[in-house]
């Protein structure tokens, strides 16, 4: 078949067979010339499968940048496939694809167009204004669940992915997202090293190993609990909640690099939260996940209260329980607990002075 | 378009509308003809664009949600996206994220966006592009916020009416109308109901006129929250629990509140129980206050009318006094440079609501006072007991309706005291005589 070849500069094409992207769609198998990618942490997304590629136009590479993230040649394409297991315990009993999303990169932004794949699978249409796919699958504990996937417009993309008004990828930007180990013809292989040898990257050091990289969410041999809770956090949350995002306007930084636990929500009085805020005063409540707004928004469904707003209509089991826990096991940090007391403490008093003058009066 | 001011109690009555006495009773939902008869919208003056605008005309139908979405997607600055009559039944949020569009409707009670099969989407409208125009629609029933506009300078909400058809309850959803983080906002002519937090919200702005709003039935009526120079004026607000509200919070990227005035408003009869979630700062509003500051500096409030409000007609507060610890070294919490002048006063205080109504009710007695100040104020600035000029709280030239004195209290941090029993109030109006400069107006630029 004809090579991968993107080229959106009269728009995007209204089918995806365009651009050739794969040699086996069902199995989600690239052509030559698209290389499929892996990252640490994903950002969850209903339990869909997530298919990461790149593309790069002919003789162009990737720079490695000195505060370790990449810079992307004109033309690249981030694609990102989304499907769903028929079973989710086996892989082998087949997916259906729901879509495949482009990222492309312009002159002064990227911009991105989404594709819904039809029945058949053979061809997938753009679809900017998104669009509705029912699907059902196996789940872990075997039930059949079924959902209508949402598939995000343009400007629900933009939610998550316009940081300072301008629209970027956000995963394959980072290396330390990408800084781990693949399987390369059934060796292990680092994956930096890999697209360095590809001729793909350029820039990056030579101890790439000891370079940041970012734990995996569910592996405990990659990090702390608090470690891996930061970063789930970092990929399904720092989207919007940075400088620059969508939700700047909280005041809540949850950057994995945000040290400042005031900043990333520890004792944090919510601003504008509404009804996501159900009766707690704090984004994080050490020792309480269940009085903590942040945990509260992640175990709830409901559109006007959920967190992440767009991307999930489904609770994260696995994950609401890793958040659960890092808050549970968390030691509030003294100087803010010592507020926190030193308010109880005059509630307390006040209390007591009430109940006295009306033991008094009651005499 | 002047909203009525001879909106009486008998009015109210006849539309069907009860008076709240014991705060347990749910309030009734507000009629179609009694909102009708509050903001009847004059027809949009016919003016001749210059340019003759691009119009993408939208009806209701089967396939709206997708249509209409669509066209926010595709619109080109300058085009008009025109709302026929009808009720649209949504139930995902849209969103425009494209310069100089304008939406706009046949009118708020002919053009209803009805969300109430919402299933995505934190609001129902989502704005971020700069000098959108939005007018002459209804948008219901959203799982979150109605209308919500980020980052988005120029803005114009104008005859818009948003709401909760349910009656107030905390299962509505937040804000109404929801400009955050922008330059040059325009609210206008708005009708906003049901919000458990505030029918009209404006946060982290620059250059902000709320004018001829009416907001009834919302936990805030009009909330103004760490804004740089904003004026309310000409608005209604009655029934909520709190009826107008200028706070400064800490954390958040824009604040020291200043600049806001408030003036030719009426804030009466705010008899709503709070409904807010518990844990929002908006949940320490007592019911029945006229006017809510808390932390701003340079605050005017002239010519309004305050009356039938059971805890207090004006109530300025430090951030201290809501008992919420300050982390952010940046922030400054104290109320200062607020002039209250040639208002009206009417009754108030009768049934003190709120976090500290034992102990107000035990030392300071009822009724409470028409206006309430914390008295907490910046050490660096106390001077001889009632603070240094630019940190002062003036009340001159009001009038208390009916005859009568009107009457004042500064609580000498009454509400933080260990002892509250031998904290000293002051209550002289001659501790809170004089005045200051007048607070120049709001100049809106790049508004159409």
């Amino acid at each position: 078949m004809p090579s991968a070849y993107v080229d959106t500069s009269d728009g995007p094409a209204k089918t995806i067979a365009t651009y050739n992207l794969f040699k086996d769609i069902k199995r989600q198998i690239p052509n030559e010339g698209v290389v499929k990618y892996e990252i640490n942490t994903p950002h969850f997304a209903d339990y869909a499968e997530l298919h990461r590629y790149l593309w790069l136009p002919v003789d162009t590479q990737i720079q490695y940048r000195e505060n370790h993230t990449l810079e992307y040649p004109l033309g690249a394409v981030v694609i990102l496939t989304v499907g769903y297991l028929n079973d989710i315990n086996d892989p082998a009993k087949g997916e259906k694809l729901v879509e495949t999303r482009l990222i492309v990169k312009g002159e002064d932004e990227w911009d991105t167009y989404h594709y819904i794949w039809n029945d058949e699978m053979t061809d997938a249409r753009l679809a900017l204004a998104g669009g509705t796919v029912p699907v059902s699958w196996t789940h872990y504990n075997g039930e059949q669940r079924s959902i209508d996937v949402h598939v995000p417009n343009r400007n629900q993309c933009a939610m998550c992915h316009e940081i300072n008004d301008k629209f970027t990828p956000l995963g394959p930007l980072q290396a330390r997202h990408l800084n781990k180990d693949i399987h390369v013809d059934s060796a292990k292989k680092n994956q930096l090293t890999h697209w360095t040898q590809m001729g793909w990257l350029k820039g990056t050091p030579d101890d790439i190993e000891q370079a940041p990289r970012t734990p995996v969410w569910n592996d405990p041999s990659t990090g702390t609990l608090n470690e891996r809770a930061r970063a789930y956090l970092d990929l399904n949350c720092s989207s919007c909640h940075q400088p620059g995002g969508t939700a700047w306007t909280s005041g809540l930084d949850l950057r994995y690099e945000q040290n400042d636990p005031r900043k990333f929500g520890v004792y944090k009085q919510p601003i504008a939260a509404g009804r996501g805020v159900a009766n707690a005063r704090f984004g994080i409540l050490p020792g309480d996940p269940d009085e903590s707004i942040l945990y509260i928004r992640l175990k709830t469904t409901d559109p006007g209260m959920r967190m992440p707003v767009v991307g999930r209509g489904l609770v994260h089991d696995e994950g609401l329980e890793l958040i659960r826990e890092w808050i549970e096991e968390m030691e509030p940090p003294e100087h803010l607990l010592a507020k926190v007391n030193e308010i109880n403490e005059l509630k307390a008093i006040r209390e007591e002075w009430l109940n006295s003058l009306n033991d008094s009066t009651a005499n | 378009m002047r909203v009525s001011s001879t909106l009486s109690i008998a009015a109210m009555l006849a539309a069907g509308v009860l008076l709240q006495g014991c705060s347990n009773e749910e309030a009734p939902v507000p009629s179609i003809e009694d909102r009708a008869s509050v903001v009847d919208p004059a027809p949009a003056p016919v003016e001749t664009p210059a340019v003759a605008e691009n119009v993408i005309n939208i009806a209701p139908g089967p396939d709206v949600q997708e249509e209409l979405q669509e066209a926010l997607i595709d619109a080109e600055p300058g085009d008009v996206i025109q709302l026929a009559e009808g009720e649209y039944k949504m139930t995902l949020g849209l969103s425009l994220d494209v310069d100089n569009v304008t939406i706009r409707g046949s009118g708020m009670k002919k053009t209803i966006l009805d969300f109430s099969r919402q299933v995505v989407g934190a609001e129902g409208l989502h704005v971020k592009g700069d000098g959108v125009v939005m007018e002459d629609f209804a948008i219901r029933d959203t799982k979150g916020n109605a209308i919500k506009s980020n980052g988005a300078d120029q803005i114009v909400y104008r005859r818009l009416s948003t709401g909760w058809s349910g009656g107030p309850k905390p299962t509505n959803g937040a804000y109404g109308i929801y400009p955050v983080s922008s330059k040059n906002v325009l609210v206008e002519d708005c009708y906003a109901y049901g919000a458990s937090d505030a029918g009209i919200y404006v946060g982290q702005s620059q250059e902000v006129i709320v004018r001829r709003c009416i907001v009834k039935y919302n936990v805030a009526g009009i909330e103004i929250e760490n804004c740089h120079r904003a004026d309310v004026y000409e608005c209604e607000a009655t029934k909520n629990t709190g009826g107008l509200l200028a706070f400064d919070l800490p954390d958040i990227p824009q604040q020291k509140g200043h600049d806001i005035r408030f003036y030719n408003n009426k804030s009466y009869d705010n008899s709503t129980p709070n409904f807010a979630p518990e844990g929002n700062i908006v949940g320490n509003v007592p019911m029945g206050a006229g006017l809510m500051i808390m932390a701003n500096s340079n605050v005017e409030v002239f010519d309004n009318e305050f009356y039938d409000n059971a805890t207090t007609n004006i109530l300025i507060s430090s951030y201290q006094s809501s008992k919420k610890q300050i982390n952010d070294p940046n922030y400054y919490p104290y109320a200062e440079l607020v002039n209250i002048h040639d208002n009206k006063f009417g009754r108030c205080g009768y049934r003190p609501d709120g976090p500290d109504k034992k102990v107000l009710t035990m030392v300071v007695g009822t009724p409470l006072p028409d206006i309430i100040w914390d008295g907490v104020v910046n050490p660096e600035k106390a001077g001889t007991g009632k603070g240094k000029n630019d940190a002062r709280i003036y009340v001159e030239n009001n009038t208390k309706m009916g005859g009568g004195e009107v009457t004042m209290v500064g609580l000498s941090g009454l509400v933080l005291s260990k002892t509250p029993a031998n904290v000293e109030l002051v209550r002289d109006s001659k501790y809170f005589a004089g005045s200051a400069p007048a607070i120049a107006p709001v100049k809106l630029s790049g508004i159409k």
